[in-house]
């Protein structure tokens, strides 16, 4: 028997090779995505809550906010306020908690990531918001961007197509306070007309074109603000000013991730 | 029993190798391969040092330790693969995660683990075996090993392919147990058994063949209603259409498109390099949206002119294809590398796609773009090179070392001669921040213009920008002023903006997409002034023309560019800018590690022998350089006139085994003979030589001739120098076992070392200095071996066995 048993389990496994279909490959199952994502809630809202911890990250904010953020330009009170004020460690995956205020983005899961803090001020800079603009945000992620534009703006839309991240920033955002922020699941590429026409437009999700619809959902006047680059690395910011007659244009705010490079390149 | 042995472990180590490097690619990123060498070399020499320093309990028990490695080597080889697949390696983040150092390294280690069995059993093969016969063995084994995966992989995934060589890794110890017929190794081999059937059994499953989550793949799969439509396999990549809602590409889009971009399907080449499959039904109105590309400038031109032939690099999901035939150009040449996107075009994707790929103007080629470009006798109204890569990749430099002969200067004067006296050269490409490619693309143009003599190639250049991507035209004859209007007016419609075009101001520049100091435009004058080499060397990105002999054109690296890294840290620069300076960095460690682990312990208490045999050391080093630095160049060489990466490392690699194989079948007969070292080194010096400075010349003669001839007269140039490659390491060897015994493992580390080192320092000086100067090199490190083979001792020995057969 013993001698039999290797070569059967060798015939066995060599013969799954060939058995059909058994190497098919499959998208990630529908119910394991929200096993994980039931994984991840838990991690979230069982081990801490966000009143408890405010405190522990509320000095790592203030140092966040002058040492990343003012030491680089940003001159909006409004916007320095918001990062002051909202809890960016709620948006962050439990793992990464700690390095929440850290200068650098974080994996959300999904492929996503949570945008560097100092890129968040940025975009909310240059939309050049106030308390009634409304504004249209495409591509939820995490969700901290969408709650830093409610700090500063008077309405906020923002669109998410994969609905795990979906699910996920809505939950969070209520958590953290933000439930004026309204979410819908969908495709991005076709703004969200029933609420158009915005003041602004924030496209934060990995986008190789900019999809000519929003452009007409932008306010005369509107501002429109993309990040551009590979995942980890935004390279550069691309800002289009719709004219209070209409004109477009369009500018390169280059180099955001590599301020001091470039000028010394130049 | 022995050669079977050798032969089967070799044949599993050198296919766990190549797919390793297809599983990585697959999972992760597909630039490591150097690593994966490296790891196999260096996993081989620690083992040749372990063997040396435990020699006389190996000795005592020979049986028993050959038997544990042929245990150990599937174990580690299923072990190892199933255990590394599990760890959450991901490379993107190693800037802020320090764990992934921890995690990558790990996954090396695992994965070095086979080499380090599988070349242990080799190694301890040899003790007992005279050295000719088993290298001979080793090297048909691997031969064998190097085609397996590369047969397979038209037909399995890259896991399947491992599943595969788990089995064959498991075949030595099956050998050992039918000569031996023990009933303890029987049920050693049972539970074996059970651990190798469920790796198989493991890597089979779908759900085990992760992709990183930051490739483009895995994004497009978590959208709603997303599926893989079809999967297919190739030597280059596993090919993954996905459709799925909002799944769109419209790389170059203007803002201002009135068209909508409708939702696509994608192909994915290794889940990276996403290339669109338009819906077409027929109805031209539903993709206008392609006349809002900056890639759609040359048809804009050339429709007006009345379109004629055209010829397409690299169709893929075919948005060119639909380009042309909206434009009216008829016939249309399409020049398609991996024959599985035809397969898939015209089948299973021909319905959506609107049989774009069958249409009776279009004419299908499956080859590389520049060979065909090279055997082709038709001229060509509009040559047309889209975007291949995608931005992602090649924004984070994942392309660094990939050498490609699409862009270099020959590569220019090749399309440039099959354009009739009006036709366009148009090659698009993503515009990287700080802008480096683009650059680097023009500055090839402006270079092989120059050299084919062009009057004033500044009046042939027009280059045209989008927000993200930059379409460059070279035009056979110069543009005339009526052509600069059309395409002012193509990019104020489209808010694009011209970078340069014949005549162009200054103030033109960026007017539509505005940027600081018209930077683009400044450097791209640069480049056509007189003082552009200046402009070059001043550069702080290596912007310089790639050659043939220097085809890199990923590589922006240059060691001016350190002072960054070291003043803003190595997370605020991008990795496009490192180019071959990670290989200098995995170079440190290796060459610490090996040393420590193959070289220090042999070193200690082994003096007497290194004294004893001066000759020894520089010996196996130089033979052990010299084959690296004579292969690499040659798999890179062989792919412009095979048209095909796949082929000329799969032709390259076995024609090098077999034939160093058989050569060193005839190592013994050849140290016979008096100085026959030297003449056999000198052999290799002047082939190699005469490779050197004449394989373009021939090639350029041969390469009208079909594929499988071509794939021949490779096998008939690879086998003379393999043949003679093969006698130097049997030669020594063989000399060794006569004299001291413990030398011979001290040779196998020496070796083992410096084949782990020359592997990489030979891709640092292709990429710094060509291929040229890396196979001058082998010519030195074979030369100086065959001045420091010991012909003395031969001599010596041939005496004392002539006096023995004497008496």
């Amino acid at each position: 028997m013993y001698r039999i048993l290797p070569v059967m389990l060798f015939l066995v496994s060599a013969a799954l090779l060939f058995v059909p279909g058994c190497g098919k490959p499959q998208p990630q199952s529908e119910e394991k995505k929200v096993m994980e994502r039931e994984a991840w809630k838990e991690t979230v809202t069982g081990r801490t809550g966000g009143g408890e911890t405010a405190d522990k990250y509320a000095s790592q904010r203030f140092e966040m906010v002058s040492i990343q953020l003012e030491l680089r330009g940003i001159r909006d009170s409004r916007v320095l306020e918001a990062m002051r004020v909202v809890p960016r460690h709620l948006f962050v995956p439990y793992e990464y908690r700690d390095d929440s205020y850290g200068d650098t983005p974080l994996p959300i899961g999904y492929g996503q990531t949570i945008s560097q803090p100092y890129i968040v001020a940025l975009m909310t800079e240059l939309l050049g918001l106030n308390r009634n603009s409304k504004v249209l945000e495409v591509g939820t992620g995490s969700g901290y961007q969408a709650a830093v534009l409610s700090y500063v703006a008077g309405e906020v839309y923002s669109i998410e197509i994969v609905k795990g991240l979906y699910e996920r920033a809505g939950s969070d955002l209520k958590k953290a306070g933000y439930a004026g922020v309204k979410t819908l699941h969908g495709d991005g590429y076709y703004g969200w007309e029933e609420h158009a026409p915005y003041d602004a437009i924030i496209v934060t999700c990995a986008s190789e074109f900019i999809p000519p619809p929003l452009l007409s959902q932008l306010k005369n006047g509107g501002r429109m603000c993309i990040p551009v680059g590979p995942p980890f690395k935004v390279q550069h910011l691309l800002l289009v000013s719709k004219s209070l007659k209409g004109e477009v244009s369009v500018e390169m705010i280059t180099e955001v991730r590599f301020v001091p490079l470039v000028r010394a390149w130049e | 029993m022995i050669y079977g042995l050798v032969f089967f472990t070799s044949a599993a180590f050198l296919g766990y190798e190549i797919t390793f490097t297809r599983v990585f690619s697959f999972a992760q990123w597909h630039n490591l391969s150097s690593v994966i060498i490296t790891m196999a070399l260096l996993g081989s020499g620690v083992s040749g040092t372990v063997i040396a320093v435990r020699r006389e309990f190996i000795v005592r028990n020979y049986y028993r330790t050959l038997f544990a490695l042929t245990l150990l080597f599937p174990l580690f080889t299923a072990g190892g693969f199933i255990l590394s697949a599990m760890l959450p390696v991901n490379p993107y983040s190693i800037s802020f995660s320090v764990i992934q150092v921890f995690y990558i390294s790990i996954y090396f280690f695992l994965m070095g683990l086979p080499f380090f069995a599988g070349s242990a059993i080799v190694c301890v093969s040899f003790m007992k075996k005279p050295p000719s016969g088993a290298y001979a063995a080793n090297l048909f084994g691997s031969g064998a090993g190097g085609a397996l995966p590369l047969v397979l992989s038209y037909h399995m995934h890259p896991y399947g392919i491992m599943a595969v060589v788990i089995l064959i890794s498991f075949i030595p110890s099956f050998i050992l147990i039918l000569y031996f017929k023990k009933k303890s190794m029987w049920i050693c081999i049972s539970v074996l058994s059970a651990v190798i059937a469920a790796s198989v059994f493991l890597s089979m499953r779908p759900d085990f063949r992760r992709v990183s989550e930051y490739k483009p793949v895995s994004g497009a799969l978590n959208l709603p209603g997303a599926k893989i439509v079809s999967e297919t396999y190739s030597p280059l990549s596993v090919i993954q259409v996905v459709e799925a809602e909002g799944l769109r590409s419209g790389s170059g889009l203007s803002l201002r498109s009135p068209y909508q971009v409708p939702e696509q399907r994608m192909i994915y080449f290794d889940g990276d390099s996403p290339s669109p499959v338009t819906p077409f039904s027929g109805n031209t109105d539903k993709i206008r949206y392609l006349t809002f590309l900056s890639s759609w400038l040359p048809y804009y031109l050339k429709k007006e002119d009345g379109p004629g032939r055209v010829l397409i690099i690299g169709p893929g999901g075919g948005e060119s294809l639909l380009k042309a035939l909206m434009a009216g150009f008829e016939p249309v040449d399409a020049v398609e590398m991996n024959s599985r996107v035809i397969t898939l075009m015209k089948a299973e994707n021909a319905e959506f796609s609107g049989n774009v790929y069958l249409d009776k103007r279009v004419a299908l080629h499956n080859e590389d773009g520049r060979s065909f470009a090279r055997r082709s006798r038709e001229s060509y109204d509009l040559i047309d090179i889209p975007m291949i890569d995608a931005f992602n990749s090649a924004a984070s430099g994942v392309y660094a070392l990939n050498e490609s002969y699409l862009y270099t200067v020959e590569s220019f004067r090749d399309f440039y001669r099959r354009l009739t006296p009006r036709g366009i050269l148009s090659v698009t490409r993503w515009i990287t921040t700080p802008p480096r490619d683009i650059l680097k693309i023009f500055s090839t143009a402006v270079t092989s213009l120059e050299r084919m003599n062009v009057p004033d190639p500044g009046k042939h250049l027009l280059a045209v920008r989008s927000v993200q991507t930059m379409t460059l035209l070279v035009s056979a004859s110069p543009f005339t002023d009526n052509d600069i209007t059309r395409v002012k007016r193509f990019c104020d419609e489209r808010l694009f903006d011209i970078v340069y075009c014949p005549g162009m101001k200054i103030d033109e520049a960026d007017k539509n997409i505005r940027q600081d100091n018209a930077l683009l435009y400044r450097s791209f004058t640069a480049l056509l002034s007189a003082r552009s080499r200046e402009f070059i060397e001043s550069h702080e990105s290596d912007i310089s023309a790639p050659d043939d002999n220097r085809p890199y054109f990923y590589n922006f690296f240059r060691p001016a560019f350190l002072k960054y890294i070291v003043q803003y840290g190595a997370a605020q620069v991008p990795v496009t800018e490192w180019g071959y300076l990670p290989l200098v960095i995995i170079l440190i460690p290796v060459v610490i590690i090996s040393f420590t682990c193959i070289l220090f312990p042999l070193l200690k208490g082994r003096k007497r022998v290194v004294a004893a045999n001066r000759w020894l050391l520089p010996y196996f080093a130089f033979i052990a350089a010299g084959y690296f630095f004579i292969e690499m160049p040659l798999i890179q060489k062989m792919i412009l006139f095979l048209g095909s990466p796949v082929f000329s490392m799969g032709v390259i690699i076995s024609a090098l085994l077999v034939f160093s194989g058989i050569g060193s079948l005839f190592s013994d007969s050849i140290l016979r003979r008096g100085r026959g070292m030297l003449k056999c080194s000198l052999v290799i010096c002047i082939v190699t030589m005469f490779y050197t400075f004449s394989l373009d010349f021939l090639f350029s003669l041969l390469v009208y001739l079909p594929l499988y001839t071509r794939i021949a007269v490779v096998i008939l140039l690879t086998a003379l120098p393999a043949f003679f490659m093969g006698i130097p390491f049997p030669a020594g060897l063989s000399l060794l076992k006569k004299g001291e015994d413990s030398s011979l493992s001290f040779a196998w580390g020496v070796n083992g070392f410096f084949s782990v080192i020359s592997i990489i320092t030979a891709s640092i000086c292709a990429v710094v200095y060509g291929y040229r100067t890396v196979l001058i090199m082998a010519v030195i490190f074979y030369f100086t071996a065959g001045v420091v083979f010991p012909e003395r001792i031969v001599d010596l020995n041939r005496r004392r066995n002539s006096l023995k057969n004497k008496t």
